[in-house]
């Protein structure tokens, strides 16, 4: 399990051709989603215990040596276990140092290990056959109303036909709708999960790369740092926003749906837009987003917002897999 | 060379690309250093948490040092939650805070901005970062500096860095990077 580590410092490419040498196969957790994105490693997917993919799960919870490589062991990545993972059966190798069982090696920092590991590894004859995994395609652009799911779907297509863009994710049912989205690197708070960190985010990813950003992000966390947006004009930056607008704290109306204050008002964002130098469109529909989603994507050189209408109540694919498997979890114990 | 253009042309050294930042008046003479030197492109954003998340992304996108530019007090404690976020997850992210000049510190007043003692600050950071120092002895300047950086590269952590706002015109000496650490494996 490859985790944020590896990329912190550099050592993408070098992992993946480990576990290549290996013939290891290769997941990442929620918090290390969009790590390995651009290079050949036999990446399986995103270990998401109960919200995850049944074969990935499988395959990471009956391991009976789980390499955890730079990965942080937060509850984000491991609670969703329902068979818990015992850790006192992996190696971890975190914080410069390496833990086997009893056992911690200290002042082994993980660029030196992985290092010394490919040194160690001849190529062998061993592969591992990865399964790719399927991300949804083909958005029908009906009058349906839109689903956060209708959203990955919509923006795979978009990138299978103009390429990949990196993504800014906010805490919300956006960051479980990105783990629906082609990989692609992604920088997001998946495990201290603060909201307002995806529209700054965004504007960060834009100065330090050059490369045009998608923002994914809610209402409530839009409600937060949302006017940063008002900088792009100056800076010549143009992100496009999805704003996964459901007038609704839904995440925490997953937890506790008696609660009144998780309604939020429904603000008119698309028309804030102008104000702050930018271009912004609400929809409703899926033939609606198709179309917003293809002009935002030919006009450059301002910033594109997409505010999108999402009933409240409905959720991704993968937070409805979440919220289900925590129940389950819930009732087991 | 003066100290903070010192500070920047280490910070640019050790992988940094771009500053984002909110000014204030303990922060201002550094700024215009920031600005006038050229060194690294300053970007001013709205609110310090987004000061925060923008230089905690651009720490991950380039894989090398974010840097976080604000005043002291009500700049820098707007940002703790975004720090935060960053010792977390692992992002070395300086912070640049402005402070009260060495002299104003002596004037028997509470100055403005400051929430508890002056050293309030430096302590809620210390929690959350992982090496801190205040920029208050010139001679002394380049080694903290290039003790500080590294670490930040080494640990993937944030770091703090206070700069007194009558020490920036000071004559600094450059910094020199720290060399790497040797790793013993054994009889391998
Ligand atoms: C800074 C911060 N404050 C509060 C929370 C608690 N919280 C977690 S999810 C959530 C609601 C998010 O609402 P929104 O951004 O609209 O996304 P949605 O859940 O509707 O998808 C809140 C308030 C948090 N994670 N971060
Ligand atoms: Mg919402």
């Amino acid at each position: 399990m490859a985790g944020v580590e590896i990329r912190r410092f550099g050592l993408e490419g070098k992992v993946a051709r480990l576990a290549r040498r290996l013939g290891l196969p290769v997941v990442t957790g929620f918090m290390g989603r969009g790590l390995l994105a651009g290079h050949d490693a036999p990446l399986v997917g995103t270990y998401l215990g109960v919200a995850g993919l049944p074969e990935v799960t499988q395959l990471v919870e009956s391991s009976d040596g789980l390499f955890l490589l730079g990965e942080i062991l937060c509850d984000t990545n491991f609670a969703v276990s329902a068979t818990r993972i015992d850790l006192r059966k992996t190696i971890q190798a975190l914080d410069g140092r390496v833990t086997i069982g009893y056992h911690t090696y200290p002042q082994v920092p993980l660029a030196a290990l992985v290092e010394r590991l490919l040194e160690c590894a001849t190529e062998g004859a061993r592969t591992f056959p990865v399964r790719r995994q399927v991300f949804p395609r083909g958005m029908p652009a009906d009058d349906a109303s839109i689903a956060p799911t209708d959203i990955a779907t919509a923006v795979n297509d978009l990138m299978a036909e103009h390429g990949r863009m990196p993504i800014a994710s906010d805490v919300g049912d956006c960051l479980f709708t990105a783990m629906e989205i082609e990989h692609t690197e992604l920088v997001a708070p998946g495990y201290y999960a603060t909201m307002g960190y995806g529209v700054p985010a965004g504007l960060g990813v834009q100065a330090a790369t050059g490369q045009r950003p998608l923002i994914l992000v809610g209402d409530g966390a839009f409600q937060m740092t949302g006017w940063e947006l008002g900088n792009c004009r100056r800076y010549g930056w143009d992100p496009i926003v999805l704003l996964f607008n459901n007038a609704s704290w839904e995440m925490l109306r997953t937890f506790q749906p008696e609660s009144a204050f998780n309604d939020l008002d429904r603000w008119g964002f698309a028309e804030m837009a102008a104000g702050m130098g930018g271009d912004g469109r609400r929809v409703g529909t899926r033939a609606e987003l198709k179309a917003a989603l293809d002009k935002a994507v030919a006009k450059r050189g301002r910033f594109q917002l997409i505010d999108v209408t999402i009933p409240r109540g409905a959720l991704s694919s993968t937070l409805q897999r979440f919220v289900a498997g925590m129940k389950r979890l819930g009732a087991a114990k | 060379m003066n100290l903070v253009e010192s500070l920047l042309h280490a910070l640019k050294d050790h992988g940094a690309r771009q500053i984002f930042g909110i000014p204030g008046d303990f922060a201002l003479p550094y700024f215009r250093i920031i600005e006038q030197s050229k060194i690294l492109p300053l970007y001013t954003l709205s609110h310090e948490p987004g000061v925060g998340f923008a230089a905690d992304a651009s720490a991950r996108v380039n894989m090398g040092l974010g840097v976080a530019a604000v005043t002291y007090g009500a700049g820098a404690l707007n940002m703790v939650n975004a720090v935060a976020a960053s010792y977390a997850e692992k992002a070395p992210v300086v912070v640049l805070s402005g402070a009260p000049g060495k002299g104003e510190a002596r004037s028997g007043l509470l100055l403005h901005h400051q929430a508890k003692t002056l050293d309030s600050q430096f302590q809620m950071f210390r929690e959350i970062t992982c090496d801190q120092v205040k920029l208050d002895d010139a001679a002394r300047a380049p080694a903290d500096i290039a003790r500080v950086l590294a670490k930040a590269l080494r640990h993937s952590e944030p770091v703090y860095i206070e700069i007194p706002r009558d020490m920036v015109d000071v004559p600094c000496a450059p910094v020199v990077r720290a060399a790497a650490q040797e790793i013993d494996f054994g009889g391998a």
